[in-house]
């Protein structure tokens, strides 16, 4: 099933089960290449300190310290959710479906990515709060008995949201914490101190790995697995009726549930690349996380960049097919209006850009695909951003149109967030198996890694 | 498939034979410890140290609903003067409790802050009992001419020696009565009622004011009866 | 849609208040609990009931009172409301023949300059705050001084006035002090020329001609011309008998704007056009220099003033020169106007007064020979709004003393000795007389807020010390002419019920003989190249509302410019001298230059710049200080209205300006329908479309079904109802910076179009309040049912229930939503809040609001009805809007009510919903603006 020729192996030559045990605990036991970890975390500390003033200001003084304004009510908080839960997608998109699907490959990130897809969904969950005019009242979207005799309002796609994230952020989580179990216990018989053996052997709810353990293992795994593939589709499907359920052109639009979906997985799977790189390569992880697991990315990035193309298409397709005034104006104002370089930004990183992986060497350059999956990160956000702000400046009636500009704080709130999933995902490395040495060991043992 | 890892003999065990019930204890705690904190908040909003409902409230003047509107039968409009005309039933100026007490009483130390208002000519300060926020509207007239008694919502206020709130007056209470008055319509005769409870055929009478008072119901829930 | 350096992104958001220590403060997580304040118990509070109460019961439901209030010293007539004893809103006099029930958006604001903060509230002695004592122990002194040189050496300068009592005071000042000088000043217009007043009859005029007239706006009589020119505008039972204007106008007005033929010309191009127009009336050919345009509208305009005469109409606007306005009279002599469209009245404003020794000009003179020992200005601020070539300022000095009578601090107020602080017209009594002379009792509604004295007070202390009281003055004025003291009591009390006196109105005079030719129009002097014309403000006037702050946040008609004005040029001027929205031009005329900023202004005449006065002030108060360029130092003595002798500059400086409305065009979408009035009449309109089906069942709203019709036809796009609706619903005032931001917070807004050709465009108006859909896009989206359906129709917003998601808003496709973005209210503890109306919830931060056709007033009404269980009279509930609408555009009332106003004019055939096609259903909806263009045209 897989496309590629069978002699290139998914793990490295010369390695053995002790080695790859070694080798991955190394990270979190010896903390190598120190100064990149410092340099990284503290950077994102720093941002995480901007986030917390962003905020609190942002709760002392309203939503209108950002830019946002009548018509252009939403803008960067929605936009920024709406990406990072994209982001979001690619973990539990790997960890799940690929192992539903026999895909070996996936075996080397799915640890590094789920993490990835937890600090991403952290990251997004925090701007439904923060975007409300009364953050202190967002329990009133759950239902609860209360004095009022009232209830959220079902019909309203923010409901959904509120079920649909914490469900996926919650099966994450779990998903994420049962895979670590044998590695948390490998940890604690390899940690050199008592302390850390007693942490680990917390952590590790007292795994022993006797058979009766592994059973209950493999079952809750594929269990947790075939729970998660749906949720995967679900979340950001439920995301875009947050727009498609909306009258206004630019939102009102039937393809946007599989639309999002792709874009999501397609963003998340920048995100992978973007960190992936430089991490093996700091790390000496090049032996489990080879090249062709690289280019294997690269396909999907292909892939899903198409679908995300189609949809572009599509969009300005039925504008067209319509003959809707309203559908129309909106699709030109976006290529020409005064919104419309960053419209064109987008068709050059989500559209360009993915095209240029046809060429196998690019596909393999570690330095490229680093900066190419930035762009793809920088495309999507900016895709995201066309669709709420861009739809809502010039609607319907043209007396009430206007125009949206970020303030410092918006900014300090979208860099705000980039820190915190920064240093999360370095607290992470630093303490944590990046990649599952169990399954790596399995791997190598049964021989799969040439499969 | 062997393991590896798993502790090898010889080293020290990291946890006692115990560590792992307590472990489990712990996890019901917590959930346990969580289904509280729930409980004890619903507890909390329906109570009334939250409601205050039946909590004697001390005013500058011992005044007793009891004596006067229980026992020597004031109507209640000689003191609430507008409460057929306007939304706010009006709280008797300091001339009002004088008609009588510039005549008896006049030396009882507990009528002294009336008097000396008087002097003064500095008004009472009483405490309210009965408060909405400021974004409900409410409107006594209308419930009066429609047939809401005084103890529908202010409990049974001839009993009072002190004035207590009679009611919860949440959102869910009012809704209940506006979903369905008719079990609280009374005629014109006892809406002023100190005392009051509801006579066996209330059900069928009730009906019958409802249906004569012309009362829309579909209204009384719009969110706007309420709210501006 | 270029925004400007000033606002670039995010330019000033980065917060003053915020601290470098905060800053890090925050940086710790301070705020980790911020909003637990939601589970906090209700606070105690308190009953303060009367000791012994008034006899009438205050604290119940709101009272209504009749006044008036002066505009430009005439009567306005008011029904003012008090809740608890605090004036709350003003609303017009249906008896009173200036206001027929109406008022204009400056009234509204009447009520606010009440609870002014700046008001001035003690007498100042030389710019330190002082007391009444001392001064009184002064004046005692000095009066004797006086008296015994008969006033020689004093001077009062006041504004014109028709106040009866005001006037009496006058008189008896001037009889105590013989020789003491009288002087007026208005930097406004005079509506009266040899002691006549020109009265517009518009039920009758059928063709009007307008040059630069803005008879709906800037007229004592407005409101009532408005009523009648509406009135014949619009649509009944499918006809429309319905008048023809044309105008000729340098700068846009709304009066203007109703036009159906409008030429933008500068008053130069006027006086050619007028020309021309006699040609053509007189049967010569017109001169060669028209435009086709121009040439086209004078031929039809000649041919219709011949074919309806007795039923034409000429109206020259104040601010025309002397022999325009002689040549409109001629017409109007011509035409055979006098008596049948045109009435003549007395004056009823003291500008001629025999008495008084002149103008501001006069009493500089004065100034200059020495012969002021003491200057006494009451109730005007000259300083500010002297032509600039008078320089007052530097005259003040030249008396030795001087008292200022005003209600602010302002500039005169600094530069004379003592300063005595005015009271508000609702502390006060007084009488005012309206246009046609009907007097009114000015009765005040609460006792003066600040140790203030109303300016008939002072002037009848500093004559007769120690003075009485407003109420006697004005009772012994009225005893006085009321002859027989006899019934007096009875008829004051008629007086003060009625709001006006029964048969006080002046019976029409023969107008002047103006029979015979036209004068001759000699092309205007040496003048060439650009002139700057100058008009009132249409918000703040000359400066006397700069300081109210919901007349500088009220989008000025046409241009929809807020906190400022500006340079309006015609779209070809700016184009030719490649001037940009936001340039800044030096615009100087010799007595200093000011700094305007450019707006390209569609309909705006290509060969003029128009300027607005009443910006700029220094000593205005926090809210009017600072604001736009002062236009006075354009201004000169003999020609007051228009400068040809400007030298405009460009700077290389941009200043941004800031309009509610950025977007003037309608991109071919049926946003204002426009019909033909000869085509309705024809009865040839396309039948109304269908309901769109629905998969639904239809909702049955089976008691009430609220719904309101607005009608674009009379629609004159005045603002009023924006104003209304402020002062009724609690609406915060955002400021210059958020507006520019796009947050301005009104409920109904007042949307203009431009359409055709820049030079002449066709303009429209279109007020947009919530249109209370029944199948709202707004409802389905709200995660908290924080807005839903009544079981009535109405969109019910619940403010305490909203978290603001402002989903909402984005699903709004009228964009009527507004949202409080920050925290809108008043600071804390300031008097404004005085005025809220009770009735309505102050929104907190974090909340949306919208238009909810008042429904505070629906039920008062309801609750009203139903205590007597009865059903509701139509009309009997009307919003604000539709309240204050002098031209009756707003209908209101209950669908299901088959003798309901609106649902019969709901039935006329120009009546659509505006974007109709996305099957909202809105429950307001509209009547088609009626153009009746001349067929040869």
């Amino acid at each position: 099933m897989s496309p590629l020729p069978k002699e290139e192996p998914l793990i490295g030559p010369g390695e053995s089960l002790e080695r790859i045990d070694a080798t991955i605990s190394r990270v979190p036991f010896f903390h190598p290449a120190p100064r990149f970890w410092w340099i990284n975390f503290a950077v994102g500390f720093v941002l995480v300190m901007l986030l917390m003033v962003g905020v609190s200001w942002l709760f002392i003084k309203g939503v209108g310290i950002w830019g946002i304004n009548i018509p252009v009510a939403w803008s960067w908080a929605i936009t920024n959710f709406v990406w990072w839960i994209g982001i979001g997608h690619a973990g539990t998109f790997i960890s799940a479906i690929l192992l539903l699907l026999h895909q070996n490959w996936r075996t080397s990130i799915n640890r590094m990515t789920e993490a990835m897809t937890l600090f991403a969904v952290a990251c997004a969950a925090m701007f439904p709060l923060l975007h409300l005019g009364r953050p202190q009242y967002f329990y009133w979207l759950i239902p609860y008995p209360d004095t009022m005799r009232l209830w959220p309002q079902w019909r309203s796609p923010l409901v959904w949201d509120v079920f649909a994230v914490s469900t996926y952020g919650l099966v994450s989580l779990i998903f994420w914490y049962i895979g670590l179990l044998p590695d948390l216990a490998a940890l604690r018989d390899r940690a050199a101190t008592l302390p850390k053996r007693r942490t680990y052997g917390i952590l590790a709810l007292g795994w022993r790995g006797d058979q009766r353990h592994w059973r209950h293992y493999e079952k809750v795994y594929l269990m947790l697995a075939g729970l998660a593939t749906p949720l995967v589709v679900s979340v950001h499907s439920v995301v875009s009726m947050d727009f498609a359920v909306g009258i206004l052109p630019g939102w009102h639009s039937t393809i946007f549930p599989p639309y999002f979906v792709a874009g999501a997985i397609f963003s998340g799977f920048a995100m992978v690349l973007t960190l992936v790189v430089p991490i093996r390569a700091v790390y000496g992880l090049k032996h489990y996380i080879t090249d062709r697991h690289l280019e294997l990315m690269c396909y999907v990035l292909m892939a899903t960049g198409w679908v995300v193309t189609y949809g572009y298409f599509s969009e300005y397709f039925t504008a067209w097919m319509s003959g809707d005034r309203f559908e129309r104006y909106m699709a030109m104002n976006r290529i020409a209006g005064p919104y419309g370089v960053y419209f064109w930004l987008v068709l050059f990183c989500n559209v360009v850009v993915p095209q240029t992986l046809w060429w196998r060497k690019l596909r393999r350059a570690g330095w490229y695909l680093f900066f190419a999956s930035l762009l793809v990160n920088l495309g999507m956000w900016l895709e995201r951003f066309v669709i709420v702000a861009v739809s809502l400046h010039r609607d319907f009636v043209p007396s009430a149109w206007g125009m949206y500009y970020p303030t410092r704080w918006d900014w300090a709130i979208l860099v705000g967030s980039l820190g915190l999933f920064l240093s999360l995902m370095f607290l992470f490395l630093r303490f944590l198996p990046a990649i599952s040495m169990t399954e790596m060991k399995r791997m190598f043992a049964t021989g799969e890694q040439t499969r | 498939m062997s393991q590896p890892e798993s502790s090898p003999a010889g080293r020290p065990r990291l946890f006692g034979p115990a560590a792992t019930s307590i472990f489990r204890a712990l996890i019901a705690l917590v959930l346990l410890l969580v289904a509280g904190v729930g409980y004890a908040v619903w507890q909390y909003y329906h109570s009334p140290y939250w409601n205050r409902v039946g909590v004697y409230r001390l005013q500058p003047v011992l005044f007793s609903h009891r004596h006067h509107a229980g026992e020597l039968h004031i109507d209640c409009r000689y003191c609430h003067a507008t409460v057929e005309t306007s939304a706010f039933a009006g709280m008797p100026s300091t001339d009002t409790c004088l008609t009588c007490h510039s005549q008896i009483f006049t030396h009882e130390p507990m009528l002294r802050p009336v008097i000396e208002s008087a002097v003064r000519d500095e008004p009472l300060r009483w405490v309210r009992v009965n408060s909405l926020p400021d974004h409900v509207y409410f409107n006594h007239s209308i419930h009066i001419a429609k047939g809401i008694g005084c103890t529908t919502c202010h409990g049974q206020i001839g009993t009072m020696p002190l004035t207590a709130k009679g009611e919860p007056l949440s959102m869910r209470w009012c809704i209940d009565c506006h979903e369905n008055p008719a079990p609280n319509l009374r005629p014109h005769a006892e809406v002023f009622a100190a005392v009051w409870t509801p006579p066996p055929n209330q059900a069928s009478r009730g009906r019958a004011i409802f249906a004569s008072e012309n009362i829309e119901v579909r209204h009384l829930l719009n969110c706007s009866t309420c709210h501006h | 849609m270029k925004r400007l350096p000033e606002f670039a992104p995010g330019a000033d958001t980065w917060p003053e208040e915020l601290s470098r220590r905060q800053f890090l403060e925050l940086a710790g997580g301070t705020l980790a609990l911020a909003g637990l304040a939601g589970c906090n118990r209700q606070p105690e509070k308190f009953i303060v009931p009367y000791v012994d109460p008034p006899p009438r019961e205050l604290t119940g439901g709101p009272v209504f009172y009749a006044t008036a209030m002066p505009w430009e010293g005439y009567g306005r007539g008011l029904l003012a409301r008090a809740n608890s004893g605090r004036p709350t809103k003003l609303e017009g006099n249906p008896s009173h023949p200036d206001s027929l029930g109406a008022t204009d958006a400056v009234t509204q604001a009447g009520v606010l300059s009440l609870y002014d903060p700046d008001r001035s509230q003690a007498p100042r002695r030389g710019g330190e705050p002082s007391n009444w004592e001392t001064f009184q122990d002064e004046w005692l002194a000095r009066h004797r001084e006086l008296d015994a040189r008969g006033g020689e050496g004093f001077a009062l300068l006041t504004e014109p006035t028709t106040s009866p009592a005001l006037l009496r005071a006058i008189g008896r000042l001037l009889q105590r002090f013989p020789r003491a000088k009288w002087y007026q000043h208005t930097a406004l217009f005079r509506y009266d020329q040899a002691g006549l007043q020109e009265d517009y009859d518009f039920a009758r005029a059928d063709v009007i001609l307008g040059i630069d007239a803005d008879f709906l706006l800037q007229h004592p009589a407005a409101l009532r011309y408005a009523r009648a020119f509406a009135g014949r505008r619009r649509l009944e039972k499918g006809r429309a008998d319905s008048n023809r204007l044309y105008m000729l106008e340098a700068t846009p007005t709304i009066s203007g704007s109703m036009a159906d033929h409008r030429l933008a010309v500068s008053p130069r191009r006027q006086r050619e056009l007028l020309a021309a127009l006699a040609a053509a009336l007189n049967h010569q050919p017109l001169p060669g220099d028209l435009s086709a345009e121009e040439s086209r509208v004078l031929r039809a305009l000649a041919a219709d003033l011949d074919a309806s005469r007795g039923r034409a109409l000429c109206i020259a606007g104040p601010q025309c020169d002397e022999d325009i306005r002689r040549w409109a009279q001629a017409l109007n002599g011509r035409l055979g106007a006098g008596g049948a469209t045109v009435h003549f009245l007395p004056a009823v404003r003291s500008d001629g007064d025999g008495r008084a020794a002149g103008g501001l000009a006069d009493l500089r003179a004065a100034l200059e020979r020495h012969e002021v020992d003491l200057l006494v200005v009451a109730g005007s601020n000259p300083v500010y709004t002297a032509p600039a070539d008078l320089e007052f300022a530097a005259a003040i000095p030249l008396a030795r003393r001087q008292i200022h009578v005003g209600p602010y601090v302002d500039e005169t107020a600094a530069l004379c000795e003592w300063h005595l602080p005015e009271s508000h017209f609702l502390e006060a009594w007084g009488d005012l007389r309206a246009f046609d002379g009907t007097v009114s009792i000015v009765q005040p509604l609460i006792a003066p807020l600040y140790q203030t004295r109303s300016a008939l007070e002072y002037l009848d202390f500093l004559a007769y010390p120690p003075g009485q009281s407003g109420y006697d003055l004005v009772r012994a004025t009225w005893q006085e002419k009321g002859g027989s003291a006899a019934g007096f009591e009875g008829k004051w009390e008629q007086w003060l019920q009625a709001g006006v006196m029964a048969g006080t109105a002046n019976p029409p005079r023969p107008g002047p003989a103006a029979r015979g030719p036209l004068p001759d129009l000699d092309a205007a002097g040496p003048e060439s190249g650009l002139s700057v014309v100058l008009r009132p403000d249409p918000t703040v006037s000359d400066g006397r509302w700069s300081n109210c702050p919901w007349l500088q946040e009220l989008p000025k008609p046409l241009s929809h410019l807020v906190w400022d004005n500006a340079a309006f040029v015609a779209p070809a001027l700016a184009a030719r001298e490649g001037w940009l929205d936001g340039d800044v031009l030096a615009l100087d005329a010799g007595h200093g230059a000011v700094e305007a900023s450019v707006r390209t202004l569609p309909g705006q005449a290509p060969d003029c710049i128009a300027v607005h006065l009443g910006y700029g002030r220094t000593a205005a108060g926090s809210v009017g200080n600072g604001h736009g360029f002062d236009a006075y130092r354009l201004r000169l003595r003999d020609r007051p209205w228009e400068n040809g002798a400007v030298r405009i500059q460009r700077l290389g400086k941009q200043y941004g300006l800031v309009s509610t409305q950025r977007h003037f065009e309608m991109e071919g979408r049926e946003i204002v329908k426009v019909e033909e009035v000869a085509r309705v009449n024809r009865g040839d309109l396309p039948p109304p479309a269908p309901p769109h089906d629905s998969l639904y069942p239809p909702v049955a709203y089976n008691a009430h079904k609220w719904g309101m019709l607005i009608d674009l036809a009379s629609c004159i796009g005045c603002q009023a109802c924006v104003a209304a609706c402020q002062a009724e619903n609690n609406i915060p005032v955002v400021g210059r910076d958020q507006c520019a931001r796009e947050r301005e917070m009104h409920w109904i807004r007042v949307d203009t179009y431009y359409e055709g050709d820049a030079a002449h465009p066709r303009i429209l108006h279109q007020p947009v309040p919530c249109q209370q859909c029944e199948n709202a896009p707004c409802e389905l989206v709200c995660p908290v049912a924080a807005t839903v359906h009544s079981s009535e129709g109405l969109n019910d917003m619940v403010y305490n229930r909203c978290v603001g998601t402002r989903f909402c808003s984005n699903n709004c496709p009228y964009k009527v939503r507004r949202f409080n973005f920050l925290n809108f209210q008043f600071a804390e503890g300031s008097p404004y809040y005085l005025q809220k109306n009770p009735e309505v919830t102050v929104r907190s931060r974090g909340v949306m609001e919208k238009c909810t056709y008042c429904v505070q007033r629906i039920d008062d009404g309801r609750i009203a009805a139903e205590r007597e269980n009865r059903p509701l009279r139509d009309g009997e509930i009307r919003t604000a809007c539709q309240q204050v609408c002098p031209a009756e555009a707003i209908v209101f009332g209950d669908l299901n009510d088959p003798a309901a106003r609106v649902r019969a004019r709901k039935a006329e055939p120009t009546h659509y919903g505006l974007l109709d096609d996305l099957n909202t259903r809105p429950r307001t909806t509209y009547l088609a603006r009626l153009l009746n263009p001349a067929p040869e045209a």
